[in-house]
């Protein structure tokens, strides 16, 4: 699993060996000076970090989908009703789970973006992030009920 | 539910599907934690500017995302689980009257009827034939088949008959629990989006009480945690479970296994921000209905004297001053618990908050610890005064933090945990509330089983300071007193107006162990005595105050009489220069702040 403490890790190995770039990290760096400070690398590590939090989501995504073995069948008249109302739990989670990992890699695109953009505008960052987020708005409807509260 | 459903129906395929929604719960949890603990701690220390706002924007809800997973899908595994151990008794009853029947050669109908052969003393030549009984559950009916069957020439017809009894009542306990948990499942399903709003968390609150309900039967048959709250009792019982029953209780009972002392702190912590963020949602749906209830704000100013308006002036109305204190009181909690909150970002270990106790009751309780009190080499436990409160937090919590780096500075070598304990209802007036122990009296419970737990629940020997200030001083005095047994090593006691105890040696610990400090100009020094001759209405008392040592709560703790050992402190600001008693608040500024530190870290103040 690539977990963000070892894309950090890497990064920061990178960083040391050679390109010559300091990371201003937990390491105490800070520098910078005007309003901005471009730190590829930080923003990289941010992205793997979402992407492996995508990988993982979609990992468990399995266990769950393997859990279901035999909860497919049953449910119908006189049948067990408990099996159909999990049926359609698993079905709203499984959606569930999918769009977070979705939001997970959706993320990751506009992190990287940032890095390489926000030398040039900070704004045009801000606008790619705040387009994500017009993509999730709440609706009424609480988990569980259809409508209403 | 029919015969055909419950033999298919397997308890442990609802539990190998609640592994897997556990899998989601404990995969969402670790990543709500990545994303709050380390990716965006990480981009705030290297980065800055409104891109990276936004961006922590999106990542912060992305964890609210996860939270809300880790939470429901929790339930929904307890859910499953719990269905399956309600199922069982019915599946077991079933299988067994199966192997009965079969065991007889009798054969079982789709409709749970039981057929069994021709058997039996021949009757006019013949043996008597077999036939069919069908199941009943209720008494009468079991009379009369009874009945049937004491006149029966076959002897099939009774074996047969209770079979078929068997398998009715199978069958109708199996119906039983599937029509209580299908629409609780139900309700556990998923939000239809991203965006994880407080009416959302309400809503997990609601299935978290539902769940809980329905589960009574499994909960209580895994074994209910001990009754008294003892903290070795607490902690024998949680290592006695196994891991899903520990994952069904915290998901269930979040509040009640965060509170519960002698438990690691890791785990309390968990459960404890998951009723924070509960809270907080519950909370701000409140404030939102409030602020819909606005009355009229102003109103035309009347004259006093002629009863007429008077043209162009405006006043506020009273009922919109009544509303706006309401709605600054929600505000000002909503506040407390973001400053709760803000403590949980941070990567380092060393000074990570654990939240060991939260609720919104009365003026709301927070117990936060900086650092690990399961490790740490010392722990510092401050206990607060008058006008402490879940609003106010912030400062308090500061106070642990502040206490917490010095004794790092000081003993780098040592780990320090330093602990803010609200746990009790404390007075929120000087002169008034602070002049009744009975706030104290009530929190010597509670602390003392804190205090016990931080000791039950470490791995080693830890070094434990119980700093009291103002008022504290009584609770953490009274819960000494109270407790000869307490694991407590060294007490500290600022700004008192007296500990509930004349001498160092009633609190049971060394008196070269006990320390205290007073700022000159602290008017905790003029705090009223007890009534009789020095009641606070007579002025000469406060005179006499300087010459006497006894204060409002016995001796003095800074004096002679007292038999404790005192510390520097500054004169302090004089009253009145600064807020009415500058003084009283000056205990953590760095020169008594490095005294107790050192005192903390096991050295001399």
């Amino acid at each position: 699993m690539a977990s963000f403490e070892g894309e950090w890790t890497r990064l920061k190995a990178e960083a040391s060996a050679g390109s010559g770039v300091r990371l201003a990290s937990a390491d105490g760096g800070s520098g910078g000076s005007g309003g901005v400070k471009s730190k590829k690398e930080a923003w990289d590590a941010a992205a793997a970090g979402v992407e492996a939090l995508a990988e993982n989501a979609k990992k468990t995504l399995t266990s769950l989908e393997n859990g279901q073995k035999g909860m497919g069948k049953g449910g119908g008249p006189g049948g067990v009703e408990s099996l159909a109302a999990q049926r359609e739990l698993y079905a709203s989670w499984k959606r569930y789970l999918d769009a977070v990992r979705g939001r997970c890699a959706g993320l990751k695109g506009p992190l990287e973006k940032a890095g390489t953009a926000q030398h040039e505008n900070d704004a045009e960052a801000v606008s790619l992030f705040q387009r994500l987020g017009d993509r999730y708005k709440d609706t009424p409807a609480v988990g569980g009920q259809s409508r209403g509260r | 539910m029919d015969f055909a459903a419950l033999k298919d129906l397997k308890p442990a395929d609802f539990e190998d599907a609640a592994d897997g929604y556990r899998a989601v719960s404990d995969m969402a949890s670790q990543a709500k934690g990545e994303l709050e603990e380390r990716i965006q701690v990480k981009m705030r220390q290297s980065l800055e500017g409104k891109a990276m706002d936004a961006a922590l924007g999106q990542l912060h809800e992305l964890a609210k995302d996860f939270h809300y997973a880790q939470v429901e899908c929790g339930l929904v595994s307890t859910a499953l689980n719990a269905f399956a151990a309600d199922v069982r008794p019915a599946k077991k009853k079933l299988d067994a009257a199966i192997a009965d029947a079969e065991a007889k050669n009798f054969s079982i109908g789709a409709d749970g009827s039981v057929s069994y052969p021709a058997a039996g003393d021949e009757v006019d030549g013949k043996t008597p034939q077999g036939g069919s009984a069908n199941g009943a559950t209720d008494e009468t009916a079991r009379a009369v088949a009874r009945q049937a069957a004491n006149f029966a020439p076959n002897p099939n017809f009774r074996p047969a008959q209770e079979c078929a009894n068997r398998i009715a009542e199978a069958l109708k306990q199996a119906t039983e629990v599937d029509e209580k948990w299908a629409p609780q499942l139900r309700k556990l399903k998923a939000d239809d989006d991203l965006s994880v709003s407080d009416a959302d968390l309400v809503d997990a609150q609601k299935d978290m009480k539902g769940v809980r309900e329905n589960a009574k039967d499994y909960l209580d048959h895994i074994k209910a945690p001990p009754e008294d709250g003892d903290p070795k009792a607490n902690a024998e019982w949680w290592k006695g479970l196994t891991k899903q029953e520990k994952d069904a209780y915290v998901s269930v009972h979040p509040a009640g296994i965060g509170a519960m002392d002698g438990l690691p702190a890791a785990v309390r912590d968990e459960a404890n921000r998951v009723v924070l963020a509960e809270t907080h949602g519950t909370t701000q749906q409140q404030y939102e209905d409030w602020l819909k209830k606005e009355p009229k704000h102003y109103q035309n100013y009347l004259n006093p004297m002629t009863g007429t308006e008077v043209k162009g002036a405006l006043v506020e109305t009273e009922a919109w001053k009544k509303w706006n204190a309401h709605r600054k009181e929600i505000d000002d909690r909503l506040k407390g618990m973001d400053n709760i909150a803000s403590r949980f970002d941070t990567s380092d270990p060393d000074t990570r908050a654990y939240l060991l106790g939260f609720d919104n009751d009365k003026q709301g309780h927070a117990i936060v610890s900086i650092g690990n009190p399961d490790t740490a080499d010392n722990v510092a436990t401050y206990v607060p005064g008058t006008g402490a409160k879940l609003s106010s937090v912030d400062g308090d919590i500061k106070r642990a933090e502040m206490l917490q780096q010095q004794a790092q500075r000081i003993d780098p070598a040592h780990k320090t945990a330093s602990v803010l304990w609200l746990g009790y209802d404390a007075p929120q007036s000087v002169f008034g509330d602070a002049t009744d122990s009975k706030f104290a009296d009530n929190a010597r419970e509670p602390l003392s089983k804190f205090l016990t737990g931080i000791d039950t629940a470490h791995s080693g020997k830890v070094n434990s300071t119980v700093l009291g200030h103002s008022y504290g001083t009584l609770v953490a005095g009274e819960t000494m007193r109270d407790h000869p047994d307490l694991p407590v090593d060294n007490a500290i006691f600022v700004g008192s107006p007296g500990v509930g105890v004349d001498h160092a040696k009633d609190l049971h610990i060394p008196a070269d162990h006990v320390w205290s400090a007073t700022a000159k100009n602290d008017l905790i020094n003029l705090a009223p005595p007890p009534a009789g001759p020095l009641a606070p209405l007579n002025p000469k008392a406060y005179m006499r105050l300087f010459d006497d040592h006894s204060i409002l709560y016995g001796n003095d703790p800074t004096t002679d009489d007292f038999g404790g050992r005192t510390f520097e402190v500054p004169d302090g600001k004089a009253p009145g220069t600064d807020g009415m008693m500058p003084a009283h608040s000056q205990y953590w500024d760095s020169e008594p702040l490095s005294h107790m530190a050192n005192i903390v870290t096991g050295g001399h103040s």
